[in-house]
């Protein structure tokens, strides 16, 4: 079937005509591109699914034996400097477009309804078919240059969308903070990037992996050189997966609107860094110190994000929180060596994040007509609560993605998250002791986050309730309160429901 | 650059006298046909721009011989001729020069009040000068023609530009500051360039390319020149010029300071220093690699701090030049070759920076980020535009800035790994900074106490300008210069083509090993 092999070009730039007609369209023709927005989110939704049936079907004639294939077409001739572009569909890069197209479309319908009332619909769309776009040629890349290309557009995209409530001034620091975070990432693969260039003479995979496992057995690269540029495009990795001491970035980018929460902070863009570590894992192998590296900082990562998930008091960030800490694991278990526990992981763990951020999405937009648009009160947990009563869908897709991000058998991640706790054991007993551990507080504020939203009563109404004074006058809103709640029952959106449905594993 | 055609080539003439017959011609009007005078300086200019797509078309690009050379005598007793030619590299400046001059004669189209046929008469001058400096062939002449770019006072070039046209009262202490620096410089290679007359007797850069110095010699020529291109460059101490001129000077000034002249530096290592003196160009490599370098870390960290937003944008420029300047000192053809399109990508860049920038000026008089904020909301559709410029400043892939640096970054890397990381360092804080700047601005709230009014670019114009396409050109010509820049970003074998076998030349004839 190298027939379809050859079109597999295709899949990065099939969501950019909807980008550019946007574009274009919001320039020239204003009022006429906005009378038609629902088709435009129709549009998204149609290229994204024409790219997942491709790249589904890439992926079945991956699993049916033929394997590899790379195509490659100069760019750039500088003399003897050329730069050479191409796609390499392997295992690894189809299971990861499956990933991105699939929960793309799911949140690319999701919007369509949670934008629905806002200015920037048309916006949204446009930025988010550019970020499917990228990171579709980001896993499809088959060299390093590609993929640094299409990790900086991933970046720019990222900033585009956190800062797409530009009017907020914490949204402007947020994008910021975040691009120039992944900057310092970039800088570090960059000159990882240069310095295997330098030693290999080429920006290839295959070659990459070849001649740098020759070198090092053969002692023709010092080992410090190879260990440093290893490590350099690791950094690149941990500024855009979240991990230790670059994840700043990451709670702060819980500013954008839910659905970009979703799909980049939750399944796409950190799982790029997780990508770029998996692709390189050849290289990685050969160099046990960088091995540890990893996985030392994936552990840290880990106890980190879970810790700091245990305090917080806004539910996107403490989700984010918690994606930190499941992206740590991912990291350990690559550091480790046990790369397919570690892909399988990141798989579950991207489908149950959306699920649990769409669901947070739904009961953001719920709140909203009682605690006003502030994200300070909407997103606020501490002032929810007993909300099981009013959405009693999100209440159980919420539930259950809990449960799978949990490691509740017969849920999703639990298979993965056993897999890597397994692996651990073997590996290093104190490693595995921090990892048990953390699991044990994953499922501590996982459930400290849906009981608080869930169960017991709306604390929004017991805000200035205090036992000594003014109980008798609060009872009678109350009842008012309760009344609006169950009328807005049917309000909450209905498709939504079908996705929240939809993407329970 | 190896063999010169002895004929006489008219089509160099003929781009040369357009610009300064447009700007005698205006000489013979009357000051109060002010409108006439723009008109007849914006034909002359786009007279100007049409003719250089003819010399591409004609244009050869497999061989690395100057094309369209044209030799005239002028000194024949101490053999300096007058000889002007194309090759890839010249090709390029002389395009980006004829399209800058009639955006920052359309800029200039209603702000500039007082003088307005000198301002004229002036950008058309200066436009004679910088074509004619970008292929210009003999060394003596260039020097003549890039310091009289700078400083000479009789006729009205950059100096005067500032001191007349610019905004504020500091314009003169930086027109001031502007002429000592590059004077300072200057004085040096005025001084070697009577040396190699004595030694070899002609400027000919013929046979200066295969004359061979002695290496002693060679050093002090190589200092002298150094000299005189560093403060052109600019190198880190003597760059203050640079943000002063560009902050005081008006926003067409800018936009041809950012052009050409900034790149008189580079463009002089590139074309006399590094060929003509390749031992001592080999010694000297650290002492290039540390001001430069510094400089991008320097100044990167300096423009985090700054308010004004001209002199954010103006910073830009001295990052840039440095990492264009280390790649050059690379020695590998990734980083000579990478090292002019940093160059070429540079002309367009900060000039629609500069543009914006002067469209916000334009309506609130008042450049201080902090007055500004939230402008997103008011006028979307000048961050679009400023938003890609942005990006082309942070050298994102999918500019055409990007694939300089990234040449520059693998040449530089072989070379010297240490240097070649710090300058990737000024990736990050070029981001920081540049960003900060563009967020400042765009996102966040609006400040109504500061500012009243908004309007968004092209109904500005349509308003102010009479006829439409010049006010709309503006706007559309940034937008020219965006499809450029992306254009160069996304398909950049349309002008190395030109370029690379110069360069390859170049590299060779530099005896590089």
């Amino acid at each position: 079937m190298e027939h379809t092999y050859q079109y597999a070009l295709i899949i990065p730039f099939l969501p950019l005509p909807v980008t550019t007609s946007i574009g274009f369209g919001l320039l020239l023709v204003p009022t006429a591109t906005k009378n038609i927005r629902r088709i435009w989110a129709f549009l998204s939704v149609l290229l994204l699914s024409i790219v997942m049936g491709f790249s589904a079907n890439l992926s079945i004639q991956q699993i049916h034996g033929s394997s590899i294939y790379q195509y490659l077409w100069s760019w750039t001739i500088n003399n003897d400097f050329s730069l050479e572009f191409g796609y390499l569909i392997d295992p690894l890069s189809s299971i990861m477009s499956i990933l991105i197209t699939t929960v793309g479309i799911m949140v690319l319908i999701y919007s369509d309804n949670y934008m629905s009332h806002d200015q920037g619909y048309l916006r949204f769309f446009a930025y988010m078919s550019f970020f499917n776009a990228s990171m579709l040629g980001l896993v499809t890349s088959s060299n390093l240059i590609q993929i640094y290309i299409f990790w900086e557009l991933v970046g720019m995209c990222s900033y585009l969308l956190i800062g797409f409530w530009f009017t907020r001034p914490t949204a402007a620091s947020a994008c910021q903070k975040a691009f120039v975070t992944n900057r310092v990432g970039d800088f570090g693969l960059l000159l990882g990037i240069l310095g295997f260039y330098w030693t290999t003479g080429s920006f290839e995979f295959r070659d990459l992996f070849e001649i740098t496992n020759n070198l090092i057995h053969n002692n023709g690269v010092s080992s410090l050189f190879a260990t440093l540029c290893a490590s350099l495009l690791f950094i690149g990795a941990v500024a855009k997966s979240a991990q230790f001491p670059l994840h700043v970035w990451l709670p702060d980018a819980m500013e954008g609107p839910t659905p970009i929460s979703a799909l980049i902070h939750a399944a796409t863009m950190v799982a790029a860094g997780i990508f770029l570590v998996a692709r390189l894992l050849p290289i990685f192998i050969a160099i046990p110190y960088i091995m540890n590296f990893i996985s030392l900082i994936g552990v840290i990562t880990v106890l980190l994000g879970a810790t700091l998930a245990l305090a917080q008091r806004d539910v996107k960030r403490s989700l984010a929180y918690s994606t930190m800490s499941q992206l740590g694991y991912i990291m350990l278990a690559l550091g480790i060596g046990s790369y397919r526990a570690a892909l399988f992981h990141l798989i579950t763990h991207a489908y149950s994040k959306a699920l649990l951020f769409l669901g947070s999405g739904s009961i953001i937009h719920s709140m909203e007509p009682i605690v006003g648009y502030s994200p300070d009160k909407s997103q606020n947990m501490v002032l929810m609560g007993g909300l099981r009563r009013y959405v009693p869908i999100t209440r159980t897709t919420f539930l259950l993605g809990t449960l799978s991000i949990c490691g509740i058998p017969p849920l999703a991640c639990f298979w993965s998250k056993d897999e890597i706790l397994n692996d651990s054991w073997l590996y290093s007993p104190i490693f595995a002791i921090i990892a048990c551990f953390t699991a044990g507080l994953t499922a501590f504020y996982m459930f400290r986050v849906y009981l608080l939203i869930f169960d017991g009563h709306l604390r929004v109404h017991f805000q200035n309730y205090s036992s000594t004074k003014n109980s008798s006058s609060n009872i009678p809103k109350a009842n008012n309160r309760n009344l609006l709640l169950s009328t807005m029952n049917n309000k909450v959106f209905f498709f939504q429901r079908i996705c929240i449905n939809l993407i329970i594993i | 650059m190896l063999e010169h055609i002895s004929y006489s080539d008219l089509n160099l003439r003929f781009l040369l006298l357009c610009p300064v017959l447009g700007s005698i011609t205006p000489l013979f009007i009357p000051n109060s046909r002010i409108r006439l005078i723009r008109w007849i300086g914006l034909c002359a200019s786009l007279i100007t721009f049409l003719y250089p797509p003819v010399l591409r078309i004609q244009f050869d690009p497999s061989t690395a011989k100057s094309q369209f050379v044209e030799r005239l005598r002028w000194l024949p007793y101490e053999n300096i001729h007058y000889s002007i030619g194309i090759d890839g590299v010249s090709l390029f400046f002389v395009i980006l020069t004829t399209l800058l001059i009639p955006i920052c004669i359309s800029v200039g189209w209603s702000s500039i009040r007082h003088f307005g046929k000198e301002y004229i008469i002036a950008f058309l001058i200066r436009e004679f000068l910088m074509i004619a400096v970008s292929c210009m062939l003999d060394p003596l002449l260039f020097y003549v023609l890039s310091e009289s770019q700078f400083r000479f006072g009789a006729t009205p070039y950059s100096t005067i530009i500032i001191g007349v046209w610019g905004s504020r009262q500091r314009k003169i202490k930086a027109a001031y500051q502007f002429f000592l620096y590059t004077s300072l410089g200057s004085v040096f290679m005025l001084l070697a360039i009577p040396l190699i007359l004595l030694q070899t007797g002609t400027t000919d850069l013929l046979i200066l390319l295969t004359t061979s110095f002695s290496e002693r010699r060679q050093m002090i020529l190589w200092i002298a020149s150094f000299a005189s291109f560093a403060v052109k460059v600019p190198m880190v101490p003597v760059h203050i010029w640079l943000p002063e001129a560009h902050v005081e000077a008006p926003t067409a000034g800018s936009v041809i300071l950012a052009g050409i002249p900034l790149k008189l530096g580079t463009h002089g290592f590139l074309r006399f220093s590094i060929p003509m003196f390749p031992e001592a160009t080999l010694c000297s490599t650290p002492f290039i690699y540390t001001p430069s370098a510094i400089a991008i870390i320097y100044t990167s960290s300096t423009t985090s701090r700054q308010i004004d937003l001209k002199k954010i944008i103006a910073y830009s420029p001295v990052a840039h030049m440095n990492l264009v300047t280390i790649g050059m000192s690379s020695r590998a053809a990734a980083g000579i070759g990478g090292s002019i399109l940093p160059m070429s990508s540079h002309g367009l860049v900060p000039p629609a920076l500069f543009l914006c920038v002067g469209v916000l000026y334009d309506r609130h008089k008042t450049r201080l980020a902090r007055y500004y904020g939230g402008l997103v909301s008011t006028m979307p559709n000048l961050p679009t535009i400023s938003f890609s410029s942005t990006l082309a400043n942070m050298s994102s892939p999918g500019t055409s800035s990007f694939i300089g640096e990234f040449s520059i970054s693998v040449g530089a890397f072989q070379r010297n790994s240490l240097v070649a990381t710090l300058a990737a360092l000024g990736m990050i804080l070029g981001a920081a900074y540049s960003l900060f700047l563009y967020n400042r601005v765009v996102s966040g709230n609006c400040k109504p106490y500061f500012l009243h009014q908004f309007s968004d670019p092209n109904g500005r114009e349509v308003s102010f300008f009479i006829p439409f396409i010049v006010g709309g050109a503006t706007v559309r010509l940034i937008a020219s210069l965006l499809t450029l820049l992306v254009r160069m970003g996304v398909h950049p074998k349309v002008f190395p083509d030109c370029m690379h076998t110069s360069v390859g030349n170049l590299v060779q004839h530099g005896q590089f090993h």
